[in-house]
């Protein structure tokens, strides 16, 4: 199946959610923090990216997703977040502004999860046999 | 000051009204000299040339009907303008000694006894009007009457004998009268431009101290409060620089807070500690201290440095607070100014009114700093309560979606009822803290004009699903055109979602309706159901935190029963009104009622 980059400073969240991408057959690696991540993105280069919005700056997750978008790096990223409308932040509005692929509010639901996935490593594989 | 009307000093209201009086006297002036010269010469024979005295009677009632015009017109068009009702003044005064001069020359020049008039403008200039180039002014007066004695003396003028022998042309005579009458003059202008001073200065001072302390007390801004308590010392007292040095909670140090007309370099050297500023310390105790001279005073500190500085005395009162002085307001005079006895009450009653406004200002502050701090913590609090709930619940979706392994019946079950219950947790500190946050932010909340019906709409529609699989109908019936509000768009959209939530959760069977209407410039959102309704009883507590109608509880355990207090709190905040109207087991309307409101640009 794919490589996927699991990058989000909560152990709970990782766990979880290489449990669920291992049992679909993926192959995880894990980063705790921006920096660990944008090592990751470069000796395991990834197919795909799952990236948690907070870590230790509130908005270290969007800073990450748009320094890979400027890197010119165009692999899927999926982006947890935990603020949802409580704080006033709406995302999904603005490409430009957060430059990713999907969005997920935690609690994140494995089946959903999963098919979003699938459905983006799909589209990288018919844009790639396409070229 | 502020927009209010300008005060209209007393000078300048007596002003206004002299002229008038001036003229009505003037008419009595001018009949007087008409109606008097023919009686005065034929009836008792006096030696007067009674056509000239007429004349000149005619004169004044003439120029006094100008004058009686030019007043009116003043009043209508030029109100309130004090320079054109000095300037005014002056043209009569002028007129008037012009003619008291002529009246002189005709009734025996130096003898005349008609000079005395002079002494009247003399008094009216003096009080009244501004007192630059005053004695030079009042010096005219004397200065007509040497010229008529003067071109009588010299034969220039004939002379009306009224005196026999006539005295026009003995020196001696005619010089004792025109020094006499001159020191007159300016003894009488110095009187009364004095009490005019001493007048002027004490109105000045009330003035400025009440437009001191009305100011003071306007604002609730502890720097801009010391910063008008500064102005109003210097202003009531018209000195060099004001400031005042506070007190810590401590008691042990006195710092700049504030001042007026100091340089900061004066600010930053001059010492804090309690035990090395002697003069705040006698302040402080004694509530007043003086500094006649700051080279010799010894209570002052480094006195080359506050010489430097512009400074020769120093008056310092204390600030009054409820439980013992705040600080020092001192007021700083240059070389040459004097404080006097009653500045001390001055400087006093602006501090007085300067505590009463720190310890407003103060409490207002420490009010802000708890709100403050009180969304700070909520806003930490929101993520720190709602992260363990949500990873937990993250953890138990992979648990229960089988991607640890296959679960027994029994261990499915009971994650199951933990997730529910987890469930519940997540909802309820999600209401609880944007119940919180809300009436915590209400400050940070920025108006915008929204589309109610587009905001309708996607709320709605979040719901549709829901109501489909429970086989209920979800009708929305929305203008064509957008419903402009004013809200917040978060806020919006949870009032909105939340009613048809509400709708959609507690109704089997049947349909729910939103429908937004415009409705004398108000909008009106209406969102029915065929649901559970709502029993009698309950629907005077249905927006009250936590509670719940006991058929919603039949309904759905787990609710928060902070929905609807939240739907309140949100519509009130946005100035709109929320009702409702139900029959158990028939159905219930909610009523979201909001002023229309107009979109930018139009």
């Amino acid at each position: 199946m794919a490589r996927i980059l699991v990058v989000d400073d909560d152990p709970d969240i990782t766990y979880a959610l290489s449990l669920f991408l291992e049992a679909e057959g993926h192959d995880v690696r894990i980063a705790g923090s921006r920096a660990a991540g944008m090592k990751e993105l470069e000796s395991y280069d990834p197919e795909l990216m799952v990236l948690d919005v907070m870590m230790e700056q509130p908005d270290d997750g969007i800073a990450m997703a748009q320094e890979i978008r400027r890197a010119g790096r165009k692999l899927p990223i999926v982006m947890l977040t935990s603020v949802g409308k409580v704080t006033g932040m709406s995302f999904g509005s603005d490409a430009d502004l957060v430059p990713v692929d999907a969005f997920f509010e935690k609690p994140v639901p494995p089946a959903e999860l999963l098919r979003k996935v699938r459905e983006l490593l799909e589209k990288t594989e018919a844009g790639h046999a396409r070229r | 000051m502020n927009g209010l009307a300008r005060r209209v000093p007393l000078v300048e209201q007596e002003l206004v009204r002299s002229v008038d009086w001036l003229i009505s006297l003037r008419w009595l002036a001018g009949a007087a000299v008409v109606l008097g010269a023919p009686i005065a010469a034929t009836v008792l024979g006096a030696p007067l040339p009674a056509a000239r005295l007429t004349a000149t009677g005619v004169a004044i009632l003439g120029y006094n009907s100008g004058l009686f015009f030019i007043l009116w017109w003043l009043r209508r068009r030029r109100a309130g303008d004090t320079v054109v009702f000095e300037r005014f003044t002056r043209l009569q005064i002028a007129l008037d000694w012009v003619t008291t001069a002529e009246l002189m020359a005709l009734t025996g020049g130096a003898e005349s006894p008609v000079a005395v008039f002079f002494l009247f403008h003399i008094a009216i200039a003096s009080l009244l009007l501004p007192h630059k180039l005053g004695f030079l002014y009042v010096g005219l007066a004397p200065g007509l009457v040497a010229a008529v004695a003067a071109l009588e003396y010299t034969g220039v003028w004939p002379h009306v004998a009224i005196l026999q022998p006539p005295r026009h042309q003995d020196p001696v005579f005619v010089l004792a009268s025109v020094s006499f009458f001159a020191v007159a003059c300016w003894v009488l202008a110095y009187c009364c431009m004095s009490i005019a001073r001493r007048l002027r200065r004490r109105e000045t001072e009330l003035g400025s101290l009440y437009d001191g302390v009305r100011d003071i007390a306007s604002s609730l801004d502890l720097d801009e409060v010391l910063e008008r308590i500064c102005q109003a010392g210097a202003h009531v007292l018209g000195c060099r620089a004001t400031a005042i040095r506070l007190l810590d909670a401590a008691g042990s140090q006195v710092e700049f807070a504030a001042s007026w007309g100091l340089s900061q370099d004066y600010r930053d050297e001059v010492p804090g500690e309690m035990a090395r500023s002697r003069l705040d310390r006698d302040t402080l105790h004694d509530g007043v201290t003086h500094v006649r001279d700051v080279s010799s005073d010894e209570r002052v500190w480094h006195p080359e440095r506050v010489r430097e500085e512009g400074i020769a005395t120093m008056l310092s009162v204390a600030i009054p607070g409820r439980t013992g002085s705040l600080g020092v307001l001192r007021a700083y005079g240059s070389a040459g100014h004097r404080f006097r006895e009653d500045d001390v009450e001055f400087l006093q009653a602006v501090a007085a009114q300067g505590g009463v406004a720190i310890e407003h200002a103060k409490a207002y502050r420490l009010l802000a700093d708890l709100d403050r701090d009180k969304s700070r913590f909520l806003r930490m609090t929101t993520h720190e309560l709602r992260s363990p709930v949500r990873v937990t619940e993250s953890l138990l979706l992979t648990l229960s979606g089988g991607y640890a392994g296959t679960l027994a019946p029994e261990q499915a079950e009971l994650l199951d009822r933990a997730q529910k219950r987890l469930h519940s947790l997540h909802a309820l500190v999600d209401d609880l803290l944007s119940l919180a946050a809300g009436k915590a932010s209400l400050e940070a909340a920025k108006p915008q004009v929204l589309d109610l019906a587009a905001a309708t709409h996607d709320a709605a529609e979040r719901f549709r699903t829901v109501a489909e699989e429970k086989g209920v109908a979800l009708v929305c019936r929305l203008p064509e055109t957008p419903v402009w509000v004013e809200c917040d768009p978060v806020d919006l959209d949870r009032i909105v979602g939340n009613v048809v939530s509400n709708a959609v959760k507690y109704t089997k069977e049947g349909s729910v309706l939103v429908a937004l209407a415009r409705e004398d410039g108000r909008a009106r959102l209406d969102v029915t159901d065929t649901g559970i309704g709502i029993p009698e009883e309950s629907l005077s507590h249905l927006f009250q935190e936590f509670y719940r109608a006991p058929n919603a509880r039949a309904v759905e355990e787990s609710g928060t029963g902070l929905g609807l207090a939240i739907v309140r709190h949100l519509v009130e905040r946005w100035r709109g009104q929320v009702t409702v109207s139900s029959r158990e087991g028939a159905g219930t309307t909610f009523r979201i009622e909001f002023a229309c409101a107009t979109p930018a640009g139009v």
